[in-house]
């Protein structure tokens, strides 16, 4: 009985959510095009239509300065978030060793934290000029922050009995951080990536607009002189599909590993 | 009733007196920071093979006593010898065996079990191979080599605590210590690792000091037993010398 219970649900499979949101996407899309290219109910330079002379999709047709772009800004998120990591793991064991050390800097780093990214970037202009240091400046500073904070409370946090038995084995120094420390603290480290990532990321597209090299953001600002909404919105979605990608790589990992620890997976 | 009826069918061959001291304790002591004394002057002597069990009410100084012995506290007065030499540090010579089980989610069983093969240095250094083949050694052992391949998070209560003792075996230690290792299971499953752990006393000829709070557990295991009170040492000897009510009378 159970049985057949079991078979029918799995012929009758539940549609994944992604199909959802494809779903949601077209009809988003769809709207969009009866009101704009259909109706005409707005003026092209307020909201833009999506295919013609004026539309959004010639933006990536027929806008070399937005394929030319798109690479610039990834490699700058590539370096900008990979030093931040690395900075933010060797900051955060520093801070894992001391319980004052991490009352002292981590309220720092908490209260920098809590400083919209944006905020810095004239600081970072004042002190490197209108150019790519500038914007690594605020990457770096806004991506290691969550990696600190995660790394050094977590390995702080680890498990005494996880810790005890390691030491038991044989382990100690650095290979008690290699092989217990760090694969303890690895789940909450994957989510600190995740956040690491976001605020890398809009620390990116706000340096990039506010200083004067070519990249995503710049692109923003290109679209704002020349009132071309059409490539403000193109850039917006282009924006948000990069981080999305990012975002749900990054999240089937962390629940890969959680799976594999045995820890709650969040949907 | 029942646990008299095993421990006759259990009660190992007596180890002749004359062999080897595995475990030497001289005037041991230990005091918490704030001064409290855990551990009065402890003298013991442990010989290879034995099975001991130490118990004792909470706060009776067996905690403390498992601690200095896995190295993780360092005593304050007389001397501590494993296979005469000082024990002063965690070391592979004496594995402990925790309450909960401890096991690493991030390994597989036999990934567990390995582990510490991965810090032996030196002439026993095994390769990869080796490792694998030692891990799957001492999971037969066990029963578990089905298991191998599984996540710990798999496994049931009794089957985590096996692959604990498993794991800490596998350094081949001459001291194995456990800490309470069947008190978070349910009755059955308890008895049944314990009949487990006789047995697997008997095979490997393991020299095992067993700490519990349990009375019964204890009487039914040990070969030897110290009670402890207090940080003093109540009761010492073979076990067929205690009743339960000995055991109780002494204690409360």
């Amino acid at each position: 009985m159970q049985q057949t219970i079991g078979s029918e649900r799995q012929v009758k499979k539940p549609i994944a959510l992604w199909v959802w949101n494809l779903v949601g996407l077209f009809v988003f899309l769809g709207l969009w095009f009866v009101a704009t290219d259909v109706l005409k109910l707005y003026k092209p330079y307020v909201i833009p239509p999506i295919l013609g002379e004026q539309g959004i999709l010639i933006e990536f047709t027929d806008n070399p300065a937005m394929w030319k772009s798109i690479p610039q800004s990834i490699m700058r998120i590539a370096i900008g978030y990979g030093t931040a990591v690395v900075l933010g793991s060797i900051v955060g064991i520093i801070l894992s060793i001391s319980t004052g050390l991490r009352g002292i800097v981590g309220g720092w780093l908490t209260a920098i934290q809590s400083v919209p990214s944006i905020a810095f970037v004239p600081l970072a202009i004042l002190w490197f000029g209108l150019n790519e240091k500038a914007v690594y400046f605020v990457v770096i500073l806004e991506g290691f922050i969550p990696v600190a904070l995660a790394i050094s409370s977590s390995l702080a946090n680890v498990s005494p009995s996880l810790r005890i038995a390691g030491r038991t084995l044989g382990a100690k120094g650095l290979g008690l951080y290699l092989k217990v420390l760090f694969p303890a603290s690895l789940p909450n480290l994957t989510t600190a990536l995740r956040t690491s990532w976001s605020f890398a990321w809009r620390a990116l597209i706000g340096g990039e607009l506010l200083t004067s090299n070519q990249g995503i953001g710049q692109l923003l600002e290109t679209g704002r002189n020349t009132s071309n909404s059409a490539l403000v919105i193109a850039t917006i979605f282009v924006i948000g599909t990069l981080g999305i990608v990012m975002d749900s790589v990054m999240r089937s990992w962390e629940t890969t590993i959680r799976r594999n620890y045995g820890l709650e997976v969040n949907a | 009733m029942i646990s008299t009826l095993l421990r006759s069918e259990a009660m190992p061959q007596a180890i002749p007196r004359n062999s080897e001291i595995i475990l030497e304790l001289k005037q041991v002591s230990y005091r918490y920071p704030s001064g409290k004394v855990a551990l009065e002057p402890l003298d013991l002597c442990i010989h290879r093979g034995e099975f001991l069990c130490v118990v004792g009410p909470s706060g009776s100084g067996k905690s403390t006593l498992l601690s200095l012995l896995a190295g993780f506290l360092k005593y304050q007065s007389g001397e501590l010898l494993l296979s005469g030499q000082r024990l002063t540090h965690p070391n592979m010579g004496q594995t402990l065996v925790q309450q909960e089980h401890a096991l690493f989610p991030w390994r597989t069983v036999l990934g567990n079990i390995e582990f510490g093969l991965e810090f032996v240095w030196g002439k026993k250094r095994l390769n990869k191979t080796e490792r694998k083949n030692k891990a799957l050694e001492v999971l037969r052992l066990v029963g578990l080599e089905e298991f191998a391949q599984r996540r710990v998070h798999e496994l049931s209560g009794g089957q985590r605590q096996r692959v604990s003792i498993a794991r800490a075996l596998a350094l081949d230690p001459e001291l194995l210590l456990l800490d309470e290792p069947f008190s978070a299971l349910d009755v059955s499953t308890r008895n049944k690792l314990g009949e487990e752990l006789l047995e697997l006393w008997r095979k490997t000829g393991k020299t095992i000091l067993f700490v519990t709070h349990n009375l019964d557990e204890a009487l039914h295991l040990g070969q030897q037993i110290l009670a402890l009170k207090e940080g003093k040492v109540a009761l010492e000897g073979p076990t067929e010398q205690f009743t339960l009510q000995d055991l109780q009378a002494m204690l409360e």
